[in-house]
């Protein structure tokens, strides 16, 4: 007797689950999704701002994202400085701030088709904690007229120690890319 | 290692009381020390009494003799070369006869016929199990990797501690895990998610390949891994081991603590184990952040008052930690193939560490479990169990703002599971019906800020079945047949924000149906077919998000029907004599929309490069097999065990080969035993080989590096008992992978990435008490 009532109760149980609804999904507040990236070079002797952005406020997925190139002048310097922002979370996060934070952690490695190369020299202007250049600031000296891509290229903890990272190279840098966007860019 | 015997029976004793007139410490007690299965007298078996010091070693026939035994109850301690020992706590009033069986081969592989309805499983065909010996020789090792001693059993690994059974070429959700008899529920659609359970709770692991799904669900298709305990001996003294264990391979120790007592009122056993482990080495390198931490415990508690009623609670609480090889995170398909193409994996370090960094996994399980059963008359059992289970799960990865301690991934799925069945059985028939109502809900940790890779859902499962099993001369027949009604809700946020909350209704079915035919003792053939409508699961249904080991973006196909399964298998068993046997298994596996992982062939732009799209698709698949053992057992001077498995999955349109299959394997294994040497008894030397070939080339999907080349491994072990103050220690030396040969395993998942671990030698020292 004793266990047909242990049987009752346990199909009385059951039968509550049929009731049973999920809870509501959590609102997603993806806080490292990089959906802004813009490199900005401003002309150092006056004039206006060039922006190479990269833009895909709904973050990874929904819609693609619009890529925007740029046009320089030849014989020109430019001061280059990065801005990473991630729109999808609420408020936006300047995730710019937390690679310049962790400096040691980062750095950006900068990368042009052949049509580019010795188009125009870059310099890294910036130092994290230990010295070695992050890239969020770079000094940007055009030096004849081509046509092609860059690539610019975040890698999280790359070995800076290693053989030619500290001069740009990305090569041994190792790492863990956290950003990688093509500009197509003119120098004229 | 392998035999064949009839499991259910499990060693016991027989007593006759022969007279009336015995006195104080003139008591004898004799009687005969039998294989239980060939009840055959076993010759230099030793019957010891604990309490006296008093032993008997048995002649010819296999009997004893023991006199001048007091009035009293006394732990008798029977042995015999190649079997485990047993303890019996027997109360001797007056002259006695004892008949001891003793399991001579608790080591090996063993099978239930479909004629034995005493299993406790109850399930027919193609039964394995490993248990006694065998197991603790195992100690250390991983649920899956001890499976895997069993022919057609492989192991999927993706690092140290995370691997995953296969049985017969498939794994994840169409195979079932039952621990202590309930469905294991975890996150099981991850490829690097292991069974969250303690391999050393346990005294008998078995496979069941194919037709189990009747009883345990339709997740079961390519067959049940059950996972049982023994029942607790009645003794009312504290008996147990205690072991600790050195593995060279990443300094990893471990200590266990197993003890039961039978009291009065009830009967409890208890079981814990901690585990620790560092860096792995290959042959050549460290493979850095593949430390592992598990801590576990359980604990069973029976009573059976009288013979009527059992009653059992058992606890379970099983948590780990494990770190993840650094090397194979990658951020972008370019990261990707500079690791593919990378001699050691990045970020590998000089020195050894026991540290545990991102990314990494953290699991907790817990299970409890109660189970009761009345026996009624005529054969009848009535039986009603209820388990709850609670599976969290984390999942960290290298992140940025300090985001490191905040989980990516964080899983919380409770499930309540029920069994209310009868069954009623004679010597020639058995009969089972039963209603297994299932309850599942997964929600996911809020603030992760990643999008989940797995929604929140409710899950119901209700299920009804019935199985039959008749018995006539040398035929046997068994029918199953299952029906389930399942209803899952979804909730969950789309990409551009929309919350959005579909259901789903399945209805799903297994039939079974098997025959076994034994003309005599030395040969007997089983064929079985089964028939499994299996619905899609949710992942499959609904994942979305990024694979970082492997670059690729998952994506779910809401629109997936049921799969349909076909497996039709023979098994035929020849014993050339009492101890030397063959077993064949064949088997042809269709499965109709078969679902499975591919690339879309579009890729996604994001801020970290183009990503590659897989989705999940159906197709017609088939699968076919062999699985071969061949055991020569002790009785002469070498006991010797070769097994091979081979099997091969296509897609039926095409012919191309399913990935992930294992490649062809075969294992030989060779031990001498010596009765005496020095102050060690029970010596057994043991020498194997392995050979496991190159896999074949997928192009559907293309895989990323071609299958690593055929390897061979070597190990050697010892292991000898020794006895002190009436109290047994065992010991173990165990070198695996000896000669450091450098190789990669194609189911290991960092084989992109890493060579596999090589040389371990592991030391184990067991005090039985």
């Amino acid at each position: 007797m004793k266990f047909n009532l242990f049987i009752l109760s346990l199909l009385f149980t059951m039968t509550m689950f049929t009731s049973c609804n999920p809870d509501d999904a959590d609102p997603v507040n993806e806080e490292e999704v990089i959906t802004t990236f813009t490199y900005t070079l401003t002309p150092k002797s006056g004039g206006s701002p060039v922006l190479l952005k990269f833009s895909d406020p709904d973050g990874d997925g929904g819609a693609a994202p619009v890529i925007t190139g740029g046009a320089l002048e030849n014989g020109k310097t430019y001061t280059g400085r990065i801005t990473l922002i991630n729109e999808v979370a609420n408020p936006d996060v300047d995730i710019s701030a937390e690679v310049k934070a962790e400096g040691t952690d980062h750095q950006f490695f900068f990368a042009v088709t052949e049509s580019l190369n010795d188009a125009f020299t870059l310099a890294y202007t910036d130092a994290d904690a230990s010295g070695n250049p992050v890239g969020l600031e770079t000094e940007f000296n055009t030096v004849k007229t081509a046509t092609g891509s860059l690539r610019i290229t975040l890698r999280h903890k790359p070995n800076k120690a290693a053989t030619g990272v500290k001069n740009g190279d990305i090569t041994n840098a190792g790492g863990e890319t956290d950003a990688e966007v093509t500009f197509s860019l003119e120098i004229k | 290692m392998l035999h064949l015997f009839k499991s259910g029976v499990l060693a016991g004793t027989m007593l006759f009381s022969l007279s009336l007139r015995g006195q104080d410490c003139t008591l004898r007690v004799r009687g005969v020390v039998e294989d239980i299965h060939h009840h055959a007298g076993l010759e230099y078996a030793t019957v010891y009494v604990e309490e006296t010091g008093q032993g008997s070693i048995c002649t010819e026939t296999g009997e004893f003799s023991i006199e001048n035994l007091c009035k009293g109850s006394y732990h008798f301690l029977v042995s015999h070369l190649g079997c485990q020992s047993q303890r019996h706590f027997i109360s001797i009033n007056r002259d006695t006869i004892i008949h001891f069986h003793l399991e001579h081969h608790a080591t090996m592989l063993s099978e239930v016929l479909v004629s034995e309805n005493r299993s406790k499983t109850g399930i027919g065909l193609q039964h394995y199990s490993i248990g006694g010996a065998g197991l603790q020789a195992l100690a250390g090792k991983d649920l899956s990797q001890i499976a895997a001693q069993i022919p057609g059993v492989s192991v999927l690994k993706s690092g140290v501690g995370l691997s995953k059974p296969v049985i017969n070429g498939l794994y994840g959700h169409r195979i079932q895990i039952l621990n202590q008899g309930v469905p294991q529920e975890g996150q099981q659609w991850g490829l690097d998610h292991a069974p969250e359970i303690d391999p050393l709770t346990f005294q008998k692991i078995s496979v069941v390949k194919g037709s189990a799904a009747v009883k345990y669900g339709v997740n079961a298709m390519a067959g049940v891994l059950i996972l049982e305990s023994q029942s607790i001996r009645n003794d009312p003294h504290v008996h147990g081991h205690v072991q600790a264990m050195y593995l060279s391979n990443g300094r990893g120790l471990m200590t266990n603590l197993q003890f039961s007592q039978a009291l009065p009122a009830l009967r409890y056993r208890f079981n814990g184990t901690f585990k620790v482990s560092g860096d792995q080495h290959t042959p050549d390198y460290y493979l850095t952040n593949t430390a592992a931490g598990q801590q576990s415990f359980a604990l069973q508690l029976t009573n059976d008052p009288g013979k009527k009623y059992y009653r059992s609670l058992y606890l379970s609480s099983f948590s780990n930690q494990t770190g993840l090889l650094l090397g194979s995170h990658v951020g972008n398909l370019t990261d990707l193939e500079a690791a593919l193409q990378s001699k050691e994996p990045l970020y590998t370090r000089k020195e050894f560490s026991y540290g545990i960094e991102a990314p990494r996994q953290q699991v907790n399980h817990l299970l409890i479990k109660f189970e009761n059963r009345v026996n009624g008359s005529h054969g009848k059992t009535w039986g009603g169990d209820v388990a709850v289970q609670k599976n969290s799960r984390k999942e960290f990865d290298v992140r940025r703002g300090g985001r490191d301690s905040i989980p990516s991934l964080g899983l919380h799925l409770w499930n309540i599971w029920a069994d209310v069945f009868l069954t009623k059985e004679n010597d020639k028939s058995k009969f089972s019906l039963g209603l297994q109502p299932r309850f599942g809900h997964n929600k996911n940790e809020a603030g992760t800020g990643v999008y989940p890779l797995i929604p929140n859902y409710t899950q119901l499962n209700h299920a009804a079945y019935a199985s039959w099993i008749q018995k006539w001369g040398n035929v046997s027949a068994e029918l199953g047949s299952r029906y389930e009604y399942q209803l899952l809700k979804v909730s969950r946020y789309t990409r551009d924000g929309q919350l959005q909350k579909p259901e789903h209704r399945f209805q799903n079915a297994a039939l079974n149906a098997g025959a076994e035919y034994q003309p005599n003792d030395k040969f007997s053939v089983k064929t079985n077919v089964a028939f499994i409508h299996r619905s899609p699961q949710v992942h499959e249904l609904y994942s979305d998000g990024l694979h970082q080991g492997l670059a690729a973006i998952e994506e779910g196909n809401a629109m997936l029907g049921a799969e349909q399964s076909w497996k039709v298998s023979a098994d035929l068993r020849y014993h050339l004599g009492q101890e030397n046997q063959i077993a064949l298994s064949v088997y042809y596996h269709n499965i109709d929309k078969f679902i499975f992982l591919a690339p879309t062939g579009t890729n996604r732009l994001t801020v970290r490069g183009a990503f590659p799209v897989f989705r999940y698709f159906q197709e017609g698949v088939n699968l076919k097999g062999l699985d071969l053992l061949v055991h020569q057992g002790i009785g002469h001077h070498l006991e010797i065990n070769v097994k091979a498995a081979y099997v091969h999955g296509s897609y039926r349109e095409d012919g191309s080969g399913l990935i992930y299959m294992p490649p062809f394997q075969s294992s030989a294994e060779v031990s001498t035993l010596f009765s005496k040497w020095w102050v060690w008894e029970d010596i057994k030397l043991t020498l194997d080989a392995s050979y496991t070939a190159k896999a074949r080339m997928n192009t559907r999907p293309m895989d990323l590096v071609a299958p690593p080349k055929e390897y061979t491994l070597f190990g050697l072990s010892w292991s000898g008992k020794q006895t002190v103050a009436k109290k047994q220690f065992v010991y173990t030396l165990k070198g695996e992978n000896i000669f450091n040969v450098k190789y990669r395993d194609y189911l290991n998942r960092l084989r992109y990435f890493a060579d596999d671990p090589g040389r371990n030698i592991t030391f184990r020292i067991q005090f039985i008490f």
